[in-house]
């Protein structure tokens, strides 16, 4: 009798798993476009509306949380912050000039110009339903023209880029997800290359090649520098999106490569309100930039 | 085995619809507790392995709906944590005040493991780190601080008429 109990138990479990391996695998293989997709998008749907209410009540009492767990580091974040500010605004005024003289170059090289970019704002309505990923929800969905790999900017630059969509409603992935991509580009250098959150470091790592670079632009590149979205060919974003400012620039050892971490921008609990940019990579450049459009060039012709 | 789906079935839509509007919201330490998971623990602890196990993979698959992660990996670790504890319950485990504390920390620990250890094997990143790790152990700590509620819930939903709605009778 024991011996049959058992060995059902064994058999349930046995199914269970088997159940979510199989899942697992379809999942993987059809990513968002399977039933399994559509019964997510469903969920989305169904539950958005509530999420949405419940998080305007919740989030005072989330944030009275987070207040008496991360009292001390808010307090250190503060007086950081205001002595930051000081700084900065003595730099937007520079950069105010800077940015209008900017936009008249980009348009004249034909770079996409984020303002020529058709778009839709949207409010952050929750924030990551999971402890293993960094994700935003957003009030606006596919009636809305939002579609999956749409990229997302906010006060600070980058967010991140929609991962799924359904009416009313979408998800973002943030740019501090580990394993995020964007082709960047830092600024003042524009030395270009593919960066990437490693691990869940919430930083992106630019792995540049020495052989490309010189020791003098090598030598150039210091904390603080300005990292933008480089919108290379193929890139999944379009140029000029500030990302962050490098924290770091390593000399690998071998010497055969150096390691920037970048440290973006986003600044995700004071994330209220986004933009979605209505954008893929075949619209590289809007109709009006056509006839303006020159050849990008990469940092490998510029060496040259 | 007692016939439970219709007193957890709204268990289930209650706890995932909670998971997912509220608990996102109410994070300590920069984690949310993992509501499902020590919910099923709870009817494991209560109702035994095979029930446990069934609740857990229905409650994870819920849950999965809802994040980026691939669907199934919540259900799985959901299911064979309950179903671990389900099975030590009835020859290890003494009933006392605190064992609600100690399970929903254990069963944390162990869904948390299972949760990473299958994500990493079937290409999740960011999950085989020292911060994943941290992660795990203070959301265990989380659950264990919401198991008493969840434990009474369950207590209260599966009781029987003729007895006390206490943790086990």
């Amino acid at each position: 009798m024991v011996g049959a109990r058992d060995a059902r138990r064994r058999y349930i479990l046995l199914v269970i798993v088997l159940s979510c391996v199989t899942l697992i695998t379809l999942d993987q293989r059809a990513e968002d476009d399977g039933p399994l997709g559509a019964l997510g998008r469903i969920a989305h749907r169904i539950v958005g509306p509530i999420s949405g209410a419940a998080a305007s009540v919740a989030e005072p009492v989330g944030d009275w949380f987070a207040g008496l767990t991360d009292g001390g580091e808010l307090r250190r974040q503060n007086r950081e912050l205001k002595s930051r500010v000081a700084e900065l605004e003595t730099e937007v005024a520079r950069q105010r000039s800077a940015l209008e003289q900017n936009e008249v170059f980009a348009k004249l090289f034909g770079e996409v110009w984020l303002d020529d970019i058709p778009s839709e704002p949207a409010l952050v309505v929750a924030g990551s339903v999971g402890n293993f990923e960094r994700t935003v929800m957003l009030n606006k969905g596919s009636d809305a023209g939002i579609e999956v790999g749409h990229p997302v900017v906010g006060p600070a630059g980058l967010v991140g880029r929609i991962v799924e969509t359904w009416a009313g409603g979408s998800k973002v992935e943030l740019i501090t997800q580990p394993g995020f991509g964007v082709s960047v580009r830092l600024q003042d250098q524009r030395i270009r290359g593919p960066a990437e959150v490693q691990g869940r470091s919430r930083t992106l790592s630019l792995n540049l090649s020495s052989a490309e670079l010189t020791d003098e632009q090598i030598d150039s590149i210091v904390a603080g520098d300005l990292v933008e979205t480089c919108g290379c060919d193929g890139s999944d974003y379009p140029p000029g999106i500030p990302i962050g400012t490098v924290v770091s620039v390593d000399r690998q050892q071998s010497g055969i490569s150096v390691i920037v971490r970048i440290r973006p921008s986003l600044d995700r609990p004071s994330l209220e309100a986004v933009k979605v940019l209505l954008w893929t990579p075949d619209d590289s450049v809007p109709p009006e930039l056509v006839s303006t459009t020159a050849p990008t060039t990469t940092v490998s012709e510029e060496d040259a | 085995m007692r016939f439970l789906a219709p007193r957890l079935v709204p268990v289930a839509f209650t706890i995932v619809l909670t998971q997912v509007v509220l608990l996102s919201n109410l994070r300590l330490f920069g984690v949310a507790a993992d509501l499902g998971l020590v919910a099923a623990v709870a009817v494991a602890y209560r109702e035994g392995p095979e029930a446990g196990a069934i609740f857990g993979f229905c409650v994870g698959f819920g849950f999965d709906l809802f994040v980026t992660t691939p669907l199934g990996l919540s259900a799985l670790a959901y299911a064979v944590t309950a179903y671990l504890v389900g099975s030590l319950e009835r020859g290890l485990l003494r009933r006392g005040r605190w064992l609600p504390l100690f399970l929903g920390f254990a069963g944390g620990l162990v869904g948390g493991f299972v949760f990473v250890a299958v994500g990493i094997l079937v290409g999740v990143e960011g999950l085989a780190t020292l911060d994943a790790a941290s992660v795990q152990l203070r959301a265990a700590a989380y659950d264990a601080v919401v198991a008493p509620a969840v434990f009474g819930l369950v207590a209260l939903v599966l009781r029987d008429e003729t007895v006390s709605w206490r943790f086990r009778d």
